[in-house]
């Protein structure tokens, strides 16, 4: 006792209130020390490097105060979410996005954000401080100066467009949100009801009711924010302009009620009724912005700015007053009922109307165009509904017109993954203590502060059974995979093993404590069973491990360990344990374990303790994270690092079942998704809330819980379109030379060259990539399947060549037996293969030489000389092959040769360019020509065909002819361009999630599938069947040209 | 008064209609402040046995009469606000129950400032000093019991009991080295295990504080206040 008070109970017990008040309050004071440069005026408190001097105003959301920075010393105006709403993480983030979608946009007529950060749990950011207040105050000083409001108009114009080209709307354009400074210059501020990319809809939906009627588009009025488009920005652009001129808003109601509803039906008075002198062109401006249809107002808000300066100008501006026709159409439109009485009216407005539908067009498009750009903007947020929702915009806009840049967003969108939340369960009461679901989901153990173990079916909320433990858990409860068993570990060191059916123990361990038991760390999963449930793992007291058989609860051995393990998990196959654990660094360890022998078959010591373990489902990996350090991925055979993704607050870790991905849930209860490959992050999901720690497969499901509220149950939608496989070697690398891929005569395999020789990818996912060795690691090696024969062909460019028998192995498992060596000859890459006759083309690039190999007689049949030779393709009969080089020392770079001699029957280009392709129906040749003449050749006759368009040329770009000839895909700096053969008019870009580096191959599966091959191995595989299904469902479909 | 639109406004609109949100934020309204209110009503001399009722009834009535809706600038700190509020239910009660004593019926009356003379609603000071201590003890138990969750959630509830000593107030701490002994860390990083404790009940207490005051400048003051009336040496604020 410290000052003689007395101590509190319950909570506080031990504790006197008074001194720990003193001690958190002087603890405050420290942390925000008085500024040694001098004196100050009156500073109400400090925030980071800022004196918060005084209050300027307050609004739904924030309060703005003066304050001074430090360093630069300079006033700025602080603006600081309002304490009260700091309960509302919606409110919070929300404020968030608002600091962040100003601070990213620099514009003259923007106010600049300087600095964004967190006190006392509230947001805030600083700004430009405007001393020279806001339009509100200051639009009186303007009454009458034409030309000055159309001046101010037309700026704040432009600094609303700049910020839409970034993909950011205001919504909530008021003249209260324009501020002067001190030179009286005008700039939008308070974005506070914009909606950032990753804005979600239904926080924007909450504060729809925060906007100011009398500036808001009808639209917005009766949809709220979330319908807000740059037309309805532009709408308040055009009420402001209104105001200045008329000396009164648009429109004015004693009640907000009455207000909404002129806001929806009411056609504005021109302004020159409430001012006398407003220049007709400016009202007809005004009013144009003010019209209902959004469609019908300025396209954006540029356009408006670019009509204020041509009257400026004094020329003629571009809108125009409506018309009568105009005028009873909008009528008809609001008074359906009325103007179907009006039936000999309406034949006269028939022609009317489609006169004005055409000058509106132009318009329409426009709107279209602004949606796509809002669907490009939520699609690059990296977000939850980075797909989902930018599709619905697509969508929106596909309504309107049915564009190239709208289905080329729609391919990009639906390349994504994205969550889709499915169903929420309100399953914490008072007195909940821990929620644990079962491994699929369909039942979950409730365990409550009495000690109460209670099993709920998911699909009715039934109770099964309740068990009343000794004690409180001291860990996570863990439920078998099978959902037959659930092991809960009790406060009182007891682990008790439950049947899920029955609720009955069928085992009892005591003087089981939890790893440090008085020193509780970390989330760990500390017992595990075996996915069949027939043994469980238990961590010991003593370090290591014990395993138990169930249900007869037989000991099953130990793995002795000095450490305390802390986390433990089976691999799919239940026959390996890894192991983590470890405190300080002595304790520190990961291991993997064999179940049947217990003994380690790997470990490894890391600096610290390991926060948790986590297996591929093929076995091969291991995803775990130090304390302090990255997130990894090791090999489970060694522990050898294969990658480290940028996340260290991670938690959990969870595989895609391809195992090429990896999902990280960080302690603050932000999912991540990371391509363990490339390291890159693909989507990101937070609502807050304590960890989502659970997950399911078959489809990937996760149980998001937030303590106290719902529970969210998310289903992981992987992209429908495009399916991405990854090489497991570090820096696996793809020879460009040649043509380094195919696929197997039955589609079903992919060979990708690569060092030392290649891999051959399953492309349905079933198997993992199977290595093809040659026992030299240090040459490029190309591939290609026999063309009658289970097996595929290597040439090592400092080898030569190989062939490998492929055998399915009795569990169903493809394997590549002992490789026969058909020749030795050094120099030589894969270029072409040609089926029916069972020739394979390779070439030389350094020695200038194509041969011709036999695949049926395994041997050279033909050899000659072309200067360069890079890539060479076999006409679909087989008598003639295309070359290309990348020199121009002897020859055409690219010409046609006869396959037995090596004759020249064409030469077709003057520069190198390396790339050339024949299609399928022999019709056409795509021939690369130095840096910008790469072009079609129709066969017949060897006449020149279309040039690529620009932004397709160059000498490495890949190109692939669908089977049909019917379409070219090209590759472009973002994916892959598909073109029409005949009209070489652009069909529909196919936008890749991230960039996976330099490709070095491209071909068509029949017409169903495109493929991408990368240098880094990577390969990208595009389903176009269910691209063209998806694109159809939202009217964005291509037609084929005709041949 | 601006109060928690998340919690206060749907607080209001509870009563109304009566939600599921609504009633959510109701109970959480009753079990912050409960503890002030019931101590506070005990206070003014009510028999034991009417306390609990009468709570309730505040409760209720402040649902009914939708006082939180009229809150507003003029009426100071929530914490006063309520203060008030409860004082003058209490003297409306203390007076219905005269009425009934004496066989007539007690007319309603709001619960509004002003439908109350000044005297009928003065609050003793010692007792208004009682009140604002429970109300400080109360924040602080909610804060340390956030922090406590917070470590259970992260099943850590062990490292808090060790913990706990080293709050600031804690009875008679340990030595840092028994504590560190103790956790099995080194001394260095039992500082620091402290350090972040203290840091992350310092950051809770002043979000429970912000709760109650309406400016992010004012959450000073009222710390300030609420450690005087804990320390007993306060001027009772309106």
């Amino acid at each position: 006792m410290r000052c003689g008070r007395p101590l509190a109970g319950g909570i506080l017990a031990g504790v006197c209130p008074a001194c720990a008040w003193a001690g958190i309050n002087l603890e405050a004071n420290e942390v925000e020390a008085a500024d040694p440069g001098g004196p100050v005026p009156t500073v109400l408190f400090t925030v980071s490097g800022h004196e918060v001097l005084a209050e300027i105003a307050r609004g739904g959301a924030g309060i703005v105060y003066r304050a001074c920075q430090r360093e630069p010393r300079r006033e700025v105006a602080l603006k600081m979410l309002l304490p009260q709403q700091s309960g509302s993480t919606e409110v919070r983030e929300r404020f968030r996005l608002e600091s962040a979608t100003i601070a990213a946009l620099d514009h003259p007529a923007i106010l600049p954000v300087y600095a964004t950060g967190e006190h006392d749990g509230l947001p805030w950011f600083t700004m430009k401080l405007a001393t020279g207040g806001t339009l509100a105050d200051s639009g009186q000083s303007l009454r009458g100066r034409w030309r000055a409001i159309a001046d101010l108009l037309a700026s704040l114009a432009d600094g609303v467009h700049y910020a839409h080209s970034r993909g950011v709307l205001h919504r909530d354009l008021k003249p209260g949100n324009v501020l002067f400074d001190e030179a009286g210059r005008a700039h939008v501020s308070d974005f506070g009801l914009a909606k950032f990319a990753s804005t979600r809809t239904d926080l924007t939906r909450a504060m729809s009711v925060m906007g100011t009627p009398a500036y808001m588009a009808p639209e917005v009025a009766a949809g709220g924010t979330a319908a807000a488009t740059i037309a309805a920005d532009v709408y308040s652009l055009g009420a402001m302009l209104y105001e200045l001129l008329a000396g009164r808003p648009p429109f004015e109601g004693d009640s907000l009620s009455a207000l909404f509803k002129q806001v929806a039906e009411r056609t504005p008075d021109p302004p020159s009724r409430h001012a006398a002198g407003a220049p007709r062109e400016l009202e007809i401006i005004a009013l144009h912005c003010l019209e209902k249809d959004p469609g019908r107002r300025y396209a954006s808000a540029a356009e408006l700015a670019d009509d204020l300066r041509l009257w400026l100008a004094g020329r003629s501006i571009r809108a125009r007053p409506a018309g009568t026709v105009g005028r009873m159409l909008r009528w008809a439109r609001r008074n359906p009922a009325l103007a179907c009485v009006a039936a000999a009216l309406v034949l006269t407005l028939f022609v009317g109307s489609a006169m004005v539908f055409t000058a509106n067009r132009k318009l329409r498009s426009a709107l279209a165009e602004s949606l796509v750009a809002q669907a490009r903007a939520v699609r690059q947020s990296g977000r939850q509904g980075q797909r989902f929702e930018a599709l619905a915009l697509v969508a929106r806009a596909a309504r309107i017109e049915s564009t190239p840049i709208a289905r080329d967003e729609a391919i990009a969108a639906l390349a994504l993954p994205d969550w889709k939340p499915q169903e929420r369960l309100q399953l914490w009461q008072g007195n909940t203590f821990s929620v644990t679901p079962s491994a699929d989901f369909s039942a979950y153990l409730v365990e409550d502060s009495a000690q109460r173990f209670s099993l709920y079916r998911r699909g009715d909320s039934a109770a099964r059974w309740t068990w009343t433990g000794p004690d409180q858990s001291a860990s996570q409860p863990v439920f078998s995979r099978d959902s037959r068993w659930i092991a809960i570990r009790a406060r009182n060191d007891v682990v008790e093993v439950l049947d899920c059916d029955t609720g009955a123990s069928v085992l009892h361990l005591t003087g089981r404590p939890y790893a440090f038991k008085d020193q509780v760390w970390g989330f760990g999963q500390d017992m595990d069973f075996t996915p069949d449930g027939s043994l469980l793992a238990v961590t010991r007291p003593a370090g290591g491990v014990s395993f138990h058989r169930l249900p007869e609860g037989g000991d099953a051995g130990v793995w002795e360990a000095k450490q305390w393990v802390t986390e433990i998990k089976f691999s799919q196959d239940g026959a390996r344990l890894a192991v983590g654990g470890g405190h300080e660094r002595a304790d520190s360890m990961l291991a993997v374990v064999d179940v049947a022998t217990a003994r380690t078959l790997a470990q490894e010591t890391p600096a610290r303790r390991v926060e948790f373990v986590e297996w591929s489902a093929d076995g091969r990996w291991i995803a775990c994270r130090v304390s302090g350090g990255n997130a990894e991925v090791r090999a489970s055979a060694d522990l050898s690092i294969r990658a480290t993704l940028g996340d260290r607050a991670s938690l959990h870790a969870h595989f895609t079942p391809d195992g090429d991905r990896l999902f990280l849930t960080e302690q603050i209860g932000e999912t991540r998704l990371w391509e363990i490959e490339s390291g890159a992050m693909l989507l990101a999901h937070q609502d807050g809330g304590r960890p989502a720690n659970h997950f399911a497969d078959a489809p990937i499901r996760q149980w998001r819980d937030y303590a106290a509220g719902p529970v969210v149950l998310s289903t992981f939608e992987p992209s429908a379109i495009l399916r991405l496989f990854f090489s497991d070697e570090e820096n696996y690398t793809v020879p460009q030379v040649g043509s380094p891929a195919e696929l197997s005569p039955d589609r079903r395999l992919l060979a990708v060259g690569g060092w030392g020789g290649g891999m051959i990818v399953t492309l349905d996912g079933s198997e993992p990539n199977l290595p093809i060795r040659t026992g030299s690691q240090k040459s490029a090696g190309t591939l290609r399947f026999d063309p009658t024969d289970q097996a595929v062909w290597s040439c090592l460019h400092e080898a030569g060549l190989r062939r490998h028998p492929l055998v399915r192995l009795a569990s169903g498992r493809l394997e590549a037996g002992a490789p026969e060596i058909i020749d030795q000859d050094v120099g030589f890459y894969f270029a072409a293969t040609h089926r029916p006759s069972g020739r394979f083309a390779l070439v030389n690039r350094d020695a200038g030489i194509v041969k011709i190999v036999d695949s049926r007689a395994r041997r050279e049949v033909f050899r000659w000389s072309h200067a360069g030779a890079w890539t060479a393709e076999f006409s679909p009969d087989g008598t003639i092959l295309i070359v290309n080089g990348d020199t121009v020392q002897t020859g055409d770079p690219a010409a046609i040769h006869r396959i037995e001699t090596g004759a020249v029957v064409r030469g077709l280009t003057a520069a190198p360019g390396r790339m050339a392709r024949w299609s399928a129906d022999g019709a056409w040749v795509l021939a690369a020509e130095g840096r910008d003449a790469t072009r079609l050749w129709r066969t017949a006759g060897w006449e020149p065909g279309a040039i690529l368009p620009t932004e397709l040329q160059g000498p490495n770009r890949r190109a692939a002819f669908s089977r049909d000839g019917r379409l070219l895909a090209v590759r472009t700096s973002t994916g892959v361009q598909l073109l029409s053969t005949v009209s070489g008019a652009p069909v529909a870009h196919l936008t890749l999630p991230s960039d996976p580096g330099f490709a070095v191959d491209l071909c068509f599966d029949g017409n169903e599938r495109l493929l991408g091959i990368f240098l880094n191995g990577r390969v990208c595989v595009w389903d176009l069947v269910a691209l063209r299904r998806e694109l159809k469902a939202v009217g964005l479909d291509w037609v084929e040209d005709d041949q | 008064m601006f109060f928690p639109t998340t919690r206060w406004t749907v607080l209001a609109d509870a009563s109304l209609n009566g939600d599921g949100e609504g009633s959510r934020a109701l109970d959480d309204f009753v079990r912050r402040y409960r503890g002030p209110i019931l101590d506070f009503i005990r206070a003014q001399g009510w028999p034991a046995s009417e306390i609990e009722d009468l709570g309730q009834e505040f409760f209720v009535h402040v649902m009914r009469e939708g006082t939180l809706r009229r809150a507003d600038a003029s009426r100071g700190r929530f914490r006063a606000f309520i203060r008030g509020a409860l004082a003058r239910f209490l003297a409306r009660a203390r007076r219905r129950a005269s009425a009934q004593k004496r066989g007539s019926g007690a007319p309603m009356v709001s619960l509004d400032a002003g439908t109350l003379p000044e005297d009928a609603v003065a609050v003793a000071p010692e007792d208004a000093a009682r009140f604002d201590r429970d109300w400080a003890v109360r924040l602080l138990e909610l804060s340390v019991g956030q922090v406590e969750q917070e470590f259970a959630l992260a099943r850590r509830a062990a490292d808090f009991e060790r913990l706990r000593p080293f709050l600031p107030g804690g009875s008679e701490p340990p030595s840092y080295a028994a504590g560190a002994a103790g956790l099995g860390l080194s001394l260095a990083a039992f500082k620091t295990e402290v350090h972040r404790l203290r840091g992350r009940l310092r950051a809770v207490l002043r979000q429970e504080v912000a709760l109650t005051i309406d400016s992010p400048h004012e959450v000073d003051l009222e710390m300030q206040y609420l450690q005087s009336a804990l320390a007993g040496e306060n001027r009772i604020d309106a």
